[in-house]
């Protein structure tokens, strides 16, 4: 109750709403432990075999390419869907008690991150065995961050707007979708005609992406491309912050 | 010192002819130009302060307002008009047990209900002895949650509240926890704090836990202040104009 604990208390409450939220996503049981693996491994299973078999895509170390594109699409979409539900699915204790609510997006993507993290390590082992250790490595955390702040950003708009709207799942499902295939996932960028790519590059999603595959795969690094992509998931996670504040109080009354 | 003022506040409900769950039905509304609501004053032009150390009772009808009065001083809800002002930490026993968890045990209960609550981790851990025996729970420490009867976790519940050293606590009814021997210790609690000069403002049903507790009482009635005197006297007033009409 001390005013000085504040940001502890914060943390606090974050680190619980997490916990609380792994355990009960995945039953406290090792096979749902498991899921969070077995989900990006059955959908590159699929994009694989149909990348290779049915249509060619000619990407070199396609395998990796493709893991590292689904894995990072998986953490977005389950960021973003997870943030959206998370006020709605605590609307008891909201309508109870008072603390900041964007505890509660906060808490949301810390469990969302977590799979990633576990999902990333597994990447690493494998291009570590398949290439060796890429002389970029150490930059690999600046698109994990910018990754982080970017779906939280969209998932403290989606959460506000969830409170009112029930139909934003419907309606985010196949905007996730959308993302899915104007985001270089299973395809390259280069592969598209000059006039389309600037979209893919307009969109922050794809930058981050592209960051992905530049340190872990090709080794490239271009200090602009960076600075943009950090600029503009920190934007996304600034507006999406502000907005959420400016109608937290509302939230009570709403859910 | 005051600890709590209100200065006239309202708040406003807009009760929806129809609710507009949708963004579907939100949009397709937006041509009509029309409001399809009713406005619904749960509180109008409440303007209320209550001293440090003061027990402050809160009675009126089931609609009344009482709860959104505490709500408002919780800052749960943001008030239409007027302002709100308070001095120190508010700790809202608004409901008890709120977000537990059937599927933890009691031991991990106390540190997600507690972190809701405000403690941190540090400081639930250090009374976490307390907290358990003062909720007669020694054997079920590690015992999930849902096989416990209900009496066991509203005592639970109580035992990681009452731990809160704010200085205000806002309590809407909801006590009459546990058994009678665990009714003897709230009580022993409240009279605790009204020693140690705490505020609290106490909404109750309970006219008789009123009157022992409390120094004033404020009637409700439609949202609006209705009459404050003397426990006696509100409550008479309460049982023979309110309630009969």
């Amino acid at each position: 109750m001390e005013p000085s604990g504040s940001l502890r208390k914060s943390f606090d409450i974050v680190r619980e709403f997490a916990i609380a939220d792994f355990r009960l996503r995945y039953h406290d049981s090792m096979l749902g432990y498991l899921w969070f693996l077995l989900s990006p491994a059955l959908m590159f299973g699929v994009y694989y075999f149909v990348f290779t078999q049915v249509i060619y895509i000619n990407i070199s170390d396609y395998a990796l390419y493709l893991i590292l594109g689904i894995v990072s699409y998986n953490f977005f979409q389950d960021c973003t869907f997870s943030a959206m539900y998370s006020l709605a699915a605590k609307s008891h204790i909201i309508k109870k008690i008072y603390f900041p609510r964007y505890l509660v997006i906060l808490a949301s993507s810390t469990t969302a991150i977590f799979s990633l993290l576990v999902n990333l390590t597994i990447i690493l082992i494998a291009v570590l065995i398949a290439r060796g250790i890429p002389s970029l490595l150490w930059l690999i955390p600046i698109p994990v961050i910018c990754l982080l702040l970017f779906s939280t950003g969209v998932g403290f708009i989606l959460s506000a707007l969830y409170a009112r709207f029930r139909d934003l799942s419907q309606i985010w499902n196949v905007l996730v979708l959308a993302i899915f295939w104007l985001t270089p996932v299973v395809y390259d960028v280069t592969s598209l005609p000059e006039s389309t790519q600037i979209i893919v590059f307009l969109n922050p999603l794809a930058r981050i992406f592209m960051l992905f595959r530049h340190y872990l795969l090709y080794d490239f690094y271009n200090a602009q491309f960076l600075l943009i992509t950090i600029g503009s998931s920190l934007t996304m996670f600034v507006l999406g912050l502000l907005a959420f504040v400016k109608v937290q109080d509302r939230l009570a009354e709403q859910l | 010192m005051k600890a709590v003022e209100l200065n006239s506040i309202s708040k406003l409900f807009s009760i929806p002819h129809e609710r507009k769950r949708t963004l579907f039905h939100w949009l397709s509304s937006l041509g009509k130009g029309k409001y399809d609501f009713e406005p619904f004053y749960a509180l109008k032009d409440v303007s209320l302060s209550v001293e440090e150390g003061e027990f402050l009772g809160v009675i009126g009808r089931n609609g009344s307002g009482k709860s959104t009065l505490l709500k408002i001083i919780s800052r749960i809800y943001r008030p239409t008009t007027g302002k709100v002002n308070v001095k120190g930490n508010i700790f809202p026993l608004l409901e008890l047990g709120v977000g537990f968890q059937p599927e933890f045990s009691c031991k991990e209960n106390i540190f997600f209900y507690g972190s809701t609550l405000g403690f941190t981790r540090k400081q639930l851990r250090s009374r976490l002895d307390a907290i358990i025996s003062f909720a007669e729970l020694e054997r079920f420490v590690d015992a999930k949650l849902m096989t416990l009867s209900s009496g066991m976790i509203m005592r639970l519940a109580f035992s990681i509240a009452v731990q809160s050293d704010a200085p205000i606590f806002l309590v809407d009814e909801g006590l009459a926890v546990g058994d009678r021997a665990f009714w003897g210790k709230c009580e022993a609690k409240f009279t605790e704090y009204k020693a140690h000069g705490k505020t609290i403002i106490y909404v109750s049903h309970d006219l008789s836990s009123v009157q022992k507790f409390c120094r004033r009482v404020l009637v409700l009635e439609q949202g609006q202040l209705y009459a404050e005197g003397s426990p006696e006297d509100m409550i008479s007033l309460y049982t023979s104009q309110i309630v009969r009409s």
